[in-house]
């Protein structure tokens, strides 16, 4: 056991592999500033944040409606998909910041779905700032499942497997906060499953966002999409791969962001198409828009290809509001803010299809019949 | 006194000029129509009247009811009654055309002090609209001009105008791209719009819009200046004779 990273002797420090996080750890190095993939984001203070004691009680994720479980990690019915699922979804792949939230880990839950009839069953996952958490999501076959999950700072690591068959419809909140927010989400999906994310942020000092999700199953589908709205000195950093490792499955990832006042955001989106991965169908953009002065975006998307027969695309820009559009807006008797804040209320409406979404970047509603 | 005043108009987009001198009076009642080769500044006429940035005014007027609107912005001559539908309608992905519809009639109401338009009546007045236009109604859920066809953009800028009812209407080229109905249809939604108290300003390349609106007055205009003014008569005569005749003139 290496002595740099001390176990606790909570219930919990005891369910995790440690050795194991340990090694990912010393294998791929702590993360540093100015390397590939943090190079416009000083992950310091992420890795600082670890080290304060959580100043509150961890939320524990509520139900809203159907049959589902969940499962507090230090209770004795969690154990079990513990120890089989927990670090080997989130193994990291290129950052060892999931093993570091295992190592620091003060609190976490299993969610479990097996509702495959009636209703979809519902969870809310509330924010706990100042915690280090892990979350796993158990799909099983056949079964559905909605999870709105909130944050607002702290460190929160989500494993999913979707099974066969399933279905999992997960909306993110990341709500406006001082604090310093790392998240990094690892998703399976097996044959003819389903998982769609939709991911809405707002400002922070700092926040890292770190997507992967692995399609290991034929005929299933994979829907990312999102924005953010940031304001002041917000900085938001999104790491996004879609890893399609069968043939014949479905990827799509659209993501618009603004950028005002001093705000900075970074996005790497990246899609992987297997050698075995053909008929894959996997699409990805990244839309900016700045609006600040001193705002700055900087934007990769990524295509790694090895299968000769599939559609992909993928394609990024960044520019300041389209003037014609502005003009074509103020001949109709727009004021000139009206116009821009439309256009951009337009922009983000783009990836929206929730309410909820909307109310994060701050649109507001339209009142029509 | 005219409702719109031109007078000795000079504009250069990117440090060239392109009117070089146009005077045009258009009183309330009347329809004029500005026709001119490919490139003889009609458009630029149009965009200054409209006051688009980079369209510079090097000297001359526009006045709009008596008043100087040279220097001021597209949306106050927008509220003092002006409108232009485009050449090239603009694509506005993610905005409802009836959102849009909506925001700019309250900003028209909101500028003359009214206070906001009922959902239920502004709805009411756009579906007569659509159905007069025969738009079909899921325009209207539709991003603004968002992968519309060339016909219905051009059909979506007079549903525009009829929502907001301008003094003065600038048309330009609403008839290029419009099928045999559609031009019917457009004509139609001109003609019922034209009152004794508006004028509408026709910039077209086809006699066979004017088939459908009498023009009072047709401009010619030839390397951004006006090479002749007449009445109807003069626009079967381009199409007959073509511009050579006035170019150089
Ligand atoms: N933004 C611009 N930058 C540079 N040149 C311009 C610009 N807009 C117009 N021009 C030039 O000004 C001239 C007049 O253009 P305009 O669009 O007014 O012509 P038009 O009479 O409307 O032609 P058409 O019948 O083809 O529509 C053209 O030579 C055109 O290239
Ligand atoms: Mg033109």
């Amino acid at each position: 056991m290496d002595d740099r990273y001390p176990a606790s002797d909570t219930t919990i420090s005891t369910r995790i592999d440690r050795d194991k996080a340990v090694a990912a750890i010393n294998d791929l190095g702590l993360p540093k500033y100015r390397t590939e993939h943090w190079k416009y984001t000083n992950p310091k203070p992420i890795i600082e944040e670890l080290r304060e004691s959580p100043s509150a009680c961890p939320v524990a994720p509520t139900r809203i409606e159907g049959e589902v479980e969940i499962l507090p990690f230090d209770c004795f019915e969690a154990k079990k998909a513990i120890s089989e699922y927990v670090g080997s979804i989130a193994v990291g792949g290129t950052s060892s910041m999931p093993s570091l939230n295992l190592l620091n880990l003060t609190t976490g839950y299993v969610i479990r779905s097996t509702d495959s009839k009636g209703s979809v069953p519902a969870v809310k996952i509330h924010p706990s700032p100042t915690h280090c958490e892990r979350i796993l999501i158990l799909v099983e076959e056949g079964a559905s499942l909605k999870v709105i999950e909130s944050s607002m700072g702290g460190n929160r690591v989500i494993e999913c497997i979707v099974q066969e068959n399933a279905r999992l419809v997960h909306t993110r909140l990341q709500e406006a906060t001082n604090s310093v927010e790392y998240g990094a989400l690892s998703v399976q999906v097996n044959s003819n499953a389903s998982y769609v994310l939709d991911q809405y942020s707002t400002g922070t000092s700092l926040r890292r966002n770190e997507i992967t999700v692995d399609v290991l199953g034929e005929e299933s589908s994979v829907e990312i999409k999102g924005g953010w709205n940031l304001e002041s000195k917000s900085h938001l950093d999104s790491q996004v791969c879609v890893n399609h490792l069968v043939p014949r499955s479905r990827s799509q990832v659209k993501f618009h962001g603004v950028a005002g006042d001093d705000s900075r955001s970074v996005f790497n989106g990246r899609l992987y198409i297997a050698r075995d991965a053909q008929h894959t169908s996997a699409h990805l953009t990244n839309k900016n828009i700045l609006t600040g002065e001193n705002a700055e975006i900087y934007t990769k998307p990524e295509l790694e290809i090895y299968a000769d027969d599939v559609v992909c695309s993928h394609g990024a820009t960044s520019g300041q509001l389209d003037e014609d559009q502005v003009f074509y807006m103020r001949t109709r008797g727009l004021p000139n803010a009206r116009a821009r804040e439309l256009l951009l209320n337009g922009f983000l409406q783009e990836v929206i299809d929730d309410e909820l979404g909307s109310e994060i970047l701050g649109l507001k509603p339209l009142n029509l019949v | 006194m005219s409702l719109l005043e031109v007078r000795n108009l000079v504009v250069s987009v990117d440090d060239r000029e392109i009117l070089k001198g146009v005077d045009l009076d258009v009183d309330s009642g009347e329809v004029h129509a500005i026709m001119g080769p490919n490139g003889s500044g009609k458009s630029t006429l149009a965009n200054a009247l409209a006051g688009r940035e980079g369209y510079k005014i090097e000297s001359g007027t526009i006045q709009l009811d008596s008043i100087d609107v040279t220097a001021l912005e597209p949306e106050e001559r927008s509220h003092r009654g002006l409108f232009l539908a485009f050449q090239y309608p603009v694509e506005i992905p993610g905005v409802t055309n009836i959102e849009f519809l909506k925001t700019a009639v309250e900003s028209h109401r909101a500028a003359h002090g009214c206070n906001e338009i009922s959902a239920v009546e502004f709805m009411r007045n756009l579906r007569g609209l659509t159905a007069r236009l025969e738009l079909n109604p899921d325009f209207l859920k539709r991003g603004v001009n968002e992968s519309f066809s060339g016909g219905e953009k051009k059909r979506n800028e007079i549903l525009q105008m009829l929502c907001l009812n301008p003094r003065l209407a600038l048309l330009d080229e609403t008839d290029s791209g419009l099928d045999i109905d559609a031009l019917q249809v457009v004509a139609r939604g001109i003609n019922e719009f034209r009152n004794a108290a508006n004028a509408i300003v026709l910039v077209t390349h086809y006699q066979r819009l004017l088939n459908h609106i009498a023009p009072d007055h047709v401009h010619v205009l030839v390397d951004g200046r006006v090479a002749k003014s007449g009445d109807a008569s003069l626009a079967l005569e381009l199409e007959e004779r073509g511009y050579g005749w006035l170019e150089g003139s």
